[in-house]
């Protein structure tokens, strides 16, 4: 069977075509046109200009990654993201199957983060924690198997890669904010500024990032001058938290796996001692991270998801897909 | 310390009031939720860090919603239930931050919910889309004071 996968739910254009035999994924096309450098100037996404990007560039990656091939079923990104971005992957994907008559699947962008790790390691075993860590989300997702989750934690403000962004803003530094902090760390010590790591030990799985940024706001001038110190130590203060979370929801879960997801994921520092530390103090589980491509949004994990749905009969008529800008992993259910 | 001034205006005359801590912030909040009527906006403006997210959650704790009020910056508008008070059955909580004016918050739907008789409509930034911001909004500005 062949899929293809649209997303379009924030500043990124994506098409892919995934082919699946007898459980083996092979990834024939994984195209991405990044908005980045167009938003870049405003410190974020602006909607409007990302919606006219979508239509600019959605025909051009259909038209490449399809050539002759007529895919057997489209997948495409329902929710959660910016509505306007989310529509334009939305009619295009209805189109289609309209037109080509054949079945369409309606996938939620964090549930396909997470399924994305299956690309790299089709043996992946459910039930399996996932931790979901992006510009938008922070969310500790417990995988019962393909359309049962329940959502364990998440952020009670920023999100992670927002609080990377805002941190970074308040230190003159670009977007987006945390290639520009993690480039900084290099020369800096993690342990040169004392900053908070919130709600590290509340008794739930929930996160909370203001205060962080917060922090970060109200340095001195002196400590705001060395850019390598704050960045290290700033870096540290949200791995300590994202760590500490994951490892005492897997211990707590009855769980086979770990797997990772969103554009945070990218960071090199994290991935190292998140690793270090399941494999020192979990080594019972396995522990998956997305293929670099997969850490930002992709068209190649909403394929993916779009599988697990068709394995259990869960297409939608072209009819009824709409697109829901905060729709809920636990309210995925197939 | 961490001392924040949130200025008021009302009817034409700044009303500043002072906060020295999130807690305060929370009450401050409470007693502006207190006099809050279905269909008034509230347009926030300050910088980051300034407490503007915190407000809303205050304002939203005491209109009684259940759901947690996280950063919308990133959907730049979230809705959510007001289950049981008399007049105002939802809350609408924008981030005008990455919006350079008022057309934008229009395509996203904001004409469903600002002004609505039984809606409450905060947003953050409202300096950015002052365009479609109704005259009879209630502005807050939040500084924060070093002490």
């Amino acid at each position: 069977m062949t899929i293809l996968g649209i997303e379009t739910s924030c500043d990124e254009t994506a098409v892919s075509l995934l082919r699946v035999e007898d459980g083996v994924f092979t990834l024939e096309k994984n195209l991405v046109s990044s908005q980045i450098a167009i938003h870049a100037p405003h410190g974020g996404v602006v909607p409007e200009v990302a919606a006219r990007e979508h239509v600019a560039t959605i025909s051009h990656l259909l038209k490449e990654a399809l050539g002759d091939t007529r895919p057997d079923a489209i997948a495409v990104t329902g929710g959660p993201g910016l509505v306007t971005s989310l529509l334009v992957g939305v009619q295009a994907a209805k189109t289609l199957s309209a037109a080509w008559n054949i079945p369409l699947v309606r996938v939620n962008h964090i549930e396909a983060h997470l399924l994305a790790n299956w690309l790299e390691n089709p043996a992946l075993s459910f039930p399996a924690l996932g931790l979901v860590v992006s510009g938008g989300h922070t969310e500790l997702v417990l995988m019962h198997e393909p359309g049962s989750y329940e959502l364990i934690g998440r952020t009670r403000d920023d999100a992670v890669g927002e609080c990377f962004d805002k941190a970074a803003k308040l230190l003159g530094l670009g977007y987006p904010g945390g290639p520009e902090i993690a480039k900084r760390t290099l020369e800096g010590n993690p342990k040169a500024i004392d900053l908070p790591r919130p709600m590290m030990h509340s008794n739930d799985f929930d996160f909370s990032f203001s205060g962080l940024k917060t922090a970060v706001l109200y340095l001195t001038p002196e400590q705001k001058q060395n850019i390598a110190d704050v960045s290290a130590s700033f870096q540290q203060a949200v791995i300590d938290v994202l760590i500490s979370k994951t490892l005492k929801a897997a211990s707590q879960y009855d769980i086979r796996s770990i797997v990772f997801g969103g554009g945070v994921m990218a960071n090199k520092e994290l991935r190292s001692q998140m690793k270090m530390m399941i494999e020192s103090k979990l080594s019972h589980l396995t522990h998956q991270f997305p293929g670099n491509y997969a850490c930002t949004d992709n068209a190649a994990m909403i394929a993916a998801a779009g599988y697990f749905h068709m394995q259990k009969g869960d297409t939608i008529d072209w009819k009824n897909l709409d697109a829901d800008p905060n729709w809920e992993i636990e309210h995925v259910t197939y | 310390m961490d001392t924040r001034t949130i200025t008021t205006t009302l009817a034409g005359k700044s009303i500043p009031i002072t906060s020295h801590s999130e807690e305060e912030t929370f009450e401050i909040a409470q007693t502006v939720a207190d006099s809050l009527q279905g269909g008034d906006v509230l347009a926030l403006s300050g910088e980051l860090g300034a407490g503007k997210t915190a407000f809303v959650k205050g304002l939203a704790e005491a209109l009684g919603v259940s759901h947690t009020i996280t950063s919308p910056t990133f959907v730049v508008m979230k809705v959510y239930d007001v289950p049981a008070h008399e007049t105002i059955t939802t809350l609408c909580h924008v981030d005008a931050y990455r919006l350079s004016s008022g057309n934008d918050l229009e395509d996203i739907g904001i004409g469903d919910y600002m002004g609505a008789p039984n809606t409450i409509t905060v947003i953050e930034w409202a300096k950015r889309v002052k365009d479609i911001i109704p005259e009879d909004a209630i502005w807050m500005t939040f500084e924060h004071t070093e002490k």
